[in-house]
């Protein structure tokens, strides 16, 4: 659904330009959920700025179903595309109902079937209760999954949708962060491609398909959970002695913070 | 999409409790459109009955219903009828459209620019009209008055206002995007510049023009005539009708630009309708009043404390709201120091600044308890 050749990204003009993201490759296919993971600074929200299209490659090319990707045009994309940032809050108080159903504005209707989808997107990261509160109250954790809520009705209803969420789970409790992967993995499951930047890796290895590991704006490995995540590679990665162990019940790697001197 | 006045689809399709939060809240918001609309008439009705020529509420009665072909009282004389036709209906016009445009202009630079703080003169739209105003008063009056008869410093302040907006909006667009934060820095400095001009304008004025500046910093509806409404109306209507239009833009923008970008809004483009609608309605209204201060900067916050920040809402009771506050501010200007008037932006801000506090502390006590 989206294939990446040597993608390459600059921040700044001339003398102070820095290259944020270099000869990145990649392919999201429909039915894959993609963990990003990588240290503070990696790029790992650069990247996905430049797959929802909001940021212009500097060099190499984003191509999504085919079409470079700045000559889809933007409510096409609208109505594929979701992407939610780190963001920042609105300034105003909608009512978090109100802000979830922004998310069906690239598909132009106004129906009741936008209500229900928007009220089952609450429900699936757990925050039908606050449909409505005020958005500009919230807590974090409650903004992220009113967020993720949006993100999902937006491509509520849409066939080889992409999903691009840039930590999603940062400040939800583990129960909350389980729940937001899941209602994620549901999407999936039924077609759309979905790449999340996360840093609970152990989260990243229970519910990616594949696991994207990036370092100093460049991918350092690609592959499922197990071939991603291994302690040397990590350890040069974040610089620091994690240790993997597994899962007893999944199987899957369990990462665990260095352990005390 | 939302429940804005009515919600009317949300009605329809409610099934259980879950559903009532929004039913009320739908009501809530029709309660306020209405209450505002009555407000709003009832400026209108006391602005046509208060002034100095004593045709008060009940003659006003007896006139509109021997003009229907009711009542026993005498019809309308040819004063009387000067007197409301050519001398109050086109005050409250222009009251009642310049406090529209202004709050909506207002509602939609806040939105746009996430940023409560944001009045519509802001991005340098109010100093540039000021400066092509005083410019008018200090120099062109007395060379060039005779050619342009009354229209010149409607017209002053109208050019500088616009040209002082699309001189910001240039200066912070780069690369065919205008960042929000250089577009209120730019606003900043240029508003700075145009002061300085003014300032030294004004160094150079005599008492006689010192006196009208400071008469026309502080508003009035006095120059208002059915020949120049014909001019500004259409402008104030035209800007009001975009930014009316735009309601579910705003929405999107107040997320941020990039999500209202990835929900498929044209930003870059709607950006640059959102601050010439707002210039044009900021610049038709200076022109003819003068700087009316306060109300696109109060009447948004208050409008949306009442309905909420969905503009699909709030933009209607935003107009209301603004209008009516400028029809009753006037009608209170006529009133207070008559036969004289108060300048009309004495009042707005004297009535209105208290108004918001009082909105302020209820939304907090609601909030606390």
């Amino acid at each position: 659904m989206i294939r990446v050749r040597k993608l390459g990204y600059t921040r700044g003009r001339g003398v102070r330009a820095r290259a944020v993201l270099t000869d990145i490759n990649l392919t999201l296919l429909p039915g894959e959920l993609v963990a990003l993971v990588g240290p503070n600074g990696a790029g790992k929200s650069t990247l996905l700025a430049l797959l929802a299209g909001d940021l212009a490659p500097a060099t190499g090319e984003v191509r999504f179903d085919g079409t470079r990707l700045d000559l889809v045009p933007p409510c096409e994309l609208a109505r594929r595309r979701a992407w939610m940032r780190q963001g920042a809050g609105v300034p105003f108080a909608l009512s978090c109902l109100e802000l979830v159903l922004l998310g069906r504005r690239p598909h132009g209707t106004r129906a009741a079937s936008d209500l229900r989808a928007a009220r089952r997107a609450l429900a699936d990261v757990c925050a039908r209760e606050l449909e409505d509160r005020p958005a500009d109250q919230l807590s974090g954790g409650e903004r992220q999954r009113v967020d993720l809520a949006r993100a999902l009705v937006q491509i509520a209803g849409v066939e080889r949708a992409l999903l691009l969420l840039d930590e999603p789970t940062a400040s939800l409790d583990p129960a909350h962060g389980a729940k937001a992967l899941g209602a994620v993995r549901v999407r999936v499951d039924a077609g759309a491609a979905a790449c999340v930047a996360l840093h609970d890796l152990s989260l990243a290895a229970a519910w990616a398909d594949r696991i994207v590991l990036m370092a100093g704006g460049g991918i350092v490995a690609d592959g499922t959970p197990e071939e991603a995540l291994h302690e040397a590679q990590l350890g040069a990665v974040y610089g620091a002695a994690l240790r993997v162990v597994r899962d007893p019940v999944s199987g899957r790697p369990w990462v665990l913070p260095p352990a005390r001197p | 999409m939302n429940a804005a006045l009515g919600g009317r689809p949300l009605l329809r399709m409610r099934r259980g409790a879950a559903l009532s939060p929004w039913r009320r809240r739908g009501n809530r918001r029709l309660a306020v459109l209405l209450a505002s609309a009555t407000l709003l008439l009832v400026g209108v009705v006391l602005a046509l009955c208060v002034g100095p020529s004593g045709i008060g509420i009940g003659r006003l009665l007896e006139i509109a219903l021997a003009a229907v072909g009711l009542g026993d009282g005498p019809p309308a004389g040819d004063v009387e009828r000067g007197v409301l036709l050519h001398v109050r209906a086109p005050r409250i016009v222009l009251g009642a459209a310049v406090g529209a445009a202004l709050a909506l202009a207002g509602a939609a630079l806040q939105a746009l620019l996430r940023n409560p703080l944001v009045e519509p003169g802001l991005v340098g739209t109010t100093a540039g009209g000021t400066l092509g105003a005083v410019l008018w008063i200090v120099f062109g009056a007395g060379a060039v008055g005779g050619v342009l008869g009354g229209f010149g410093l409607a017209v002053a302040a109208f050019l500088g206002a616009l040209g002082a907006t699309v001189l910001v909006v240039a200066f912070a667009g780069s690369r065919g995007r205008v960042d929000n934060a250089v577009l209120i820095l730019v606003g900043v400095a240029l508003t700075a510049i145009f002061s300085a001009g003014t300032g030294f304008a004004l160094f150079l004025a005599d008492d006689q023009a010192l006196r009208d500046v400071t008469f026309w910093s502080l508003g009035s509806l006095s120059r208002a005539t059915w020949p120049a409404l014909a001019v500004v109306l259409p402008c104030l209507g035209a800007a009001s009708a975009v930014l009316i239009a735009r309601a579910q833009v705003l929405d999107a923008l107040l997320l941020g630009e990039a999500e209202a970008r990835a929900l498929g809004v044209r930003v870059d483009v709607e950006k640059r309708v959102l601050v010439a609608a707002s210039a044009l309605a900021v610049a038709a209204a200076v022109g003819l009043t003068g700087s009316i201060g306060f109300v696109g900067l109060i009447v948004p916050h208050g409008a949306r404390m009442l309905v909420g920040a969905a503009h699909r809402a709030l933009l209607p009771v935003a107009a209301l709201l603004g209008a009516a506050a400028l029809v009753l501010a006037d009608a209170g200007a006529r009133t207070f120091a008559a036969p004289a008037e108060l300048p009309i932006g004495i009042l707005t801000a004297a009535v209105g600044g208290p108004c918001f506090l009082v909105l302020l502390f209820a939304r907090r006590a609601r909030m606390a308890g």
